[in-house]
């Protein structure tokens, strides 16, 4: 074999795939996608509607607890992520919503302090709202706070996208009766109505939602959760069980996933669970590239025959040159665009981090870096690669069309997408006696073994799969060069399974 | 021939089969240095089995070969240029670029293959098309670019395989006197080709070739001869020539009719005859074209030309 004569066919291959808008389309369609997805994320959070209800509550009293019971909700989410800013002076504060919400910060700086504050803030939150007033001159961080979130409940629903407020808004109308909802629904002012019968306690029956739109349940779910916790905690305050019994009766067991750590065990953390689900995620990505990049090996393949380009290329370089040359071409071309691929993952993940920790989050990305990881996924594709680019390359020298070679493709693709099916199987019991059979099957094994990778097995099981692949990836290029030797001047149908041996031969 | 010229290529009893089809059986043929070589023969004679094998693409079954003193043809391709009969190009890539590729594929260093590169195609009248993509190209200007890639590395032995079909007579002489130039500079060129009339225009020697087998070789005059035939040009659509005195075989293709003469003919008597019978436009006594000595070469061996058949790489 001669290197100069393969590294000029691997150069032309890759220039000419490099020149190809399917090159750039492929390599730029992961980027477009992430910045199109958080462009339209953003965009679709800042067009999203809120819907508006009113409540004709015949109880008389049920629908002032539900509101009670959804501004603790809401204010209990705005705190956490207030409490999760970083503390900064209200001087230094780059406006006056940042100032507040800086003296805010301040001002539930211990569990106390905070209890204190969100009990008076919902109290004074409530008054507010249910009597459309204002506070004169607030002097306090909760005054401030309150006066705030009800007169300015956009801003509010900007600041905190968690809160209810962002989705829902109550309206209070001037006659609160059935006909004059009604009218607002017909004029489009109203999304809908929530009728609350005399005792809900007693019984549910005879509440409605009212509503135009029937297949959006999403708002009288949320206000039918909200309303279903007040009556039920008013039937246990009737049945004389107290709060702390009541949540006591109602408390679910959860088991918390840990990890083992010498003689004990270490709460998982998010990182943890992003460690497990790392392998699959690159199982995905190596099984993509595989498969693109032999397609692009096999229709470059079948381009160089049909275009009667072979035989001039043969009197220049063996076959076994010119197939080499080809497979690190388009290999080279392949791997550039899943480089830019995981940069661009790179670089969005590091800038999505950033945002979080500035709004006070914490995430980390370690386990998607972890260089075994890393390592693995070249050594796994490298091989993979291999192993089926010289049966795509053989594939396509005997075809003259893409269609031909899409019949003889079949068999392949059946068997590149059997570690597509085991992907879960394996990622939920890793040395279980299906991952193990499948990592020493070798067409299977670069899939497999990188699945595996969340609890991986012993160095023996990477050596020797990894001993059996590279023999499996030397025969598979010894027959497929022979095959791509004696099939690339092939003229007529592609051959029979009768006729592969003689094939073989030569 | 005589074993004094110097030969640039030779096989000895070259045989190769495909499965069941015996493409080329013990093949003998001697390339004098120098020369134009035509490899004549009809559409599955062997020809190209037989070039595919001295340019080292296929292995031969059986025979020995030797190109530029070399028995193995794989180990001086960059020596060799083969412009192949099903010829292709890159479509993407531009006229220059791949016509330089293909030197330095030849063992050229980037700058001298893009000079030959420019020199060449300058000479071809394709200067002005050297960053205008293949597929952009007519089919005799891409049959242009493929004989400038075979010849970018100034190959001492070359071989083109029917290099004027799709070309219009203008670009049918550009090549022929680009033939013409390798000869004269010394090189050497194996012509191969089923249209006879070309290769008795160009070639300085040949070997006919049917099944696989040299049915006749030697240089243009030995195998031609000389005032054997008769060509006759006459009016009208077909004529009878039967029991014309001393005229055997009759080739006749319309208004002109080769007549094969036997030793003892009389053309006077066979004039008159003929007078009798058409409106005779032209008279002349001529050597035998390469397609008559071809069919009675064929004939004499009691073979038929064979057809080529699908699937074999042959």
């Amino acid at each position: 074999m001669s290197p100069r004569s393969v590294g000029l066919v691997a150069r032309r291959e890759f220039l000419e795939n490099a020149r190809t808008k399917a090159f750039w389309i492929g390599a730029l369609s992961v980027p477009v996608l992430l910045v199109v997805s958080a462009a339209a994320g953003g965009f679709f959070a800042s067009i999203r509607s809120v819907d508006t209800y009113a409540v004709l509550d015949q109880s008389g009293w049920v629908h002032d607890a539900t509101r009670r019971h959804i501004i603790a909700e809401d204010l209990t989410e705005a705190l956490d992520v207030i409490a999760r800013r970083s503390v900064s002076s209200p001087a230094d504060a780059s406006n006056e919503r940042e100032a507040l919400l800086a003296e805010v910060r301040t001002a539930i700086d211990s569990d106390e302090d905070r209890e204190a504050f969100q009990t008076r803030a919902a109290e004074l939150i409530f008054t507010l709202a249910t009597e459309s007033g204002r506070i004169p001159s607030p002097s306090l961080a909760v005054e401030k706070f309150a006066d705030w979130w009800v007169s300015d409940v956009d801003a509010v629903a900007d600041a905190f996208g968690d809160t209810s407020l962002a989705d829902y808004r109550e309206l209070v109308p001037s006659r609160l009766d059935a006909a004059h909802l009604n009218a607002l629904i017909a004029e489009d002012r109203l999304d809908g109505y929530f009728v609350i019968p005399e005792d809900p306690v007693r019984s549910g029956e005879g509440a409605r939602y009212v509503t135009e739109n029937l297949t959006d349940q999403d708002m009288s779910r949320w206000y039918g959760r909200g309303l279903t916790e007040v009556v039920q905690a008013q039937r246990l305050r009737e049945e004389n069980i107290d709060a702390e019994t009541a949540e006591w009766l109602n408390e679910t067991i959860s088991f918390e996933a840990a990890k083992p750590l010498g003689a004990g065990a270490e709460t998982a953390d998010d990182a943890d669970f992003l460690a497990q689900w790392a392998p699959i995620g690159l199982v995905y990505l190596l099984w993509i590239s595989i498969f693109t990049i032999n397609q692009m090996l096999l229709t470059s393949t079948v381009d160089e025959k049909s275009g009667k380009l072979a035989e001039v290329l043969l009197s220049s370089v063996s076959p076994a040159d010119l197939m080499a040359g080809k497979v690190a071409g388009i290999g080279g071309a392949g791997l550039a665009i899943i480089a830019v691929w995981i940069a661009t993952f790179v670089a969005f993940a590091l800038a999505g981090l950033g945002l979080m920790a500035r709004a006070g989050g914490d995430f980390d990305i370690g386990p998607l870096l972890n260089p075994a990881f890393l390592i693995g996924f070249v050594v796994y594709f490298l091989l993979g690669y291999l192993l089926y680019a010289a049966i795509f390359c053989a594939i396509g020298s005997l075809c003259n069309t893409i269609q031909d070679a899409q019949s003889l493709m079949m068999p392949m693709i059946l068997v590149l997408m059997i570690p597509f099916l085991l992907v879960f199987p394996v990622a939920r019991d890793p040395n279980g006696t299906l991952a193990v059979v499948a990592s020493w099957i070798p067409p299977l094994t670069p899939f497999v073994m990188l699945n595996r990778m969340a609890d991986p097995p012993g160095v023996l099981t990477f050596a020797g799969t990894s001993v059996l692949l590279a023999a499996s990836v030397w025969y598979s290029l010894r027959i497929g060069g022979r095959v791509f030797e004696n099939g690339i001047l092939r003229t007529g149908k592609p051959p029979s399974l009768k006729q592969l041996p003689s094939l073989l031969r030569g | 021939m005589g074993n004094a010229i110097a030969t640039a290529a030779s096989v000895q009893d070259l045989s190769r089969s495909f499965g069941d089809v015996q493409a080329v059986e013990e093949l003998s043929l001697a390339v004098p240095q120098g020369t134009i070589f035509g490899i004549i023969g009809p559409n599955g004679a062997g020809k190209t089995t037989t070039i595919r094998i001295l340019m080292g693409i296929l292995a031969a079954d059986a025979g020995t070969i030797n190109v530029l003193g070399e028995s193995d043809p794989r180990r001086i391709k960059s020596r060799l240029g083969y412009l192949p009969e099903e010829k292709g190009l890159y479509k993407k890539m531009q006229v220059g670029e791949l016509v330089a590729w293909f030197g330095e594929l030849k063992g050229m260093s980037r700058r001298d293959a893009t000079d030959a590169a420019r020199k060449l195609l300058a000479e071809f009248d394709l200067e002005s098309r050297w960053r205008d993509k293949c597929d952009s190209l007519s089919k005799g200007m891409g049959q242009k670019v493929q004989i400038a890639a075979t010849l970018v590395h100034d190959p001492e032995l070359v071989v083109l395989d029917e290099p004027f079909s799709g070309l219009d007579p203008i670009n049918v002489e550009m090549v022929r006197d680009a033939m013409l130039a390798l000869k004269a500079r010394g090189r050497t060129v194996i012509l191969c080709t089923h249209i006879m009339e070309q290769a008795e225009q160009i070639c300085d020697a040949l070997a006919l070739i049917n099944r696989g087998r040299v049915v006749l070789d030697g240089t243009l005059a030995e195998l031609t001869g000389s005032g054997d035939t008769l060509t006759v040009e006459y009016d009208g659509a077909g004529a009878d020539f039967g029991g014309l005195p001393g005229v055997g075989r009759v080739n006749d293709a319309g208004n002109v009719a080769e007549l094969s003469l036997s030793a003892d003919a009389d053309p006077q008597a066979i004039l008159q005859e003929l007078l009798q019978r058409v409106t005779v436009r032209r008279f002349d006594t001529t050597t035998t074209s390469l397609h008559e000595v071809f069919v009675r070469a064929v004939r004499e061996k009691g073979d038929d030309p064979m057809v080529e058949g699908e699937g074999e790489a042959a």
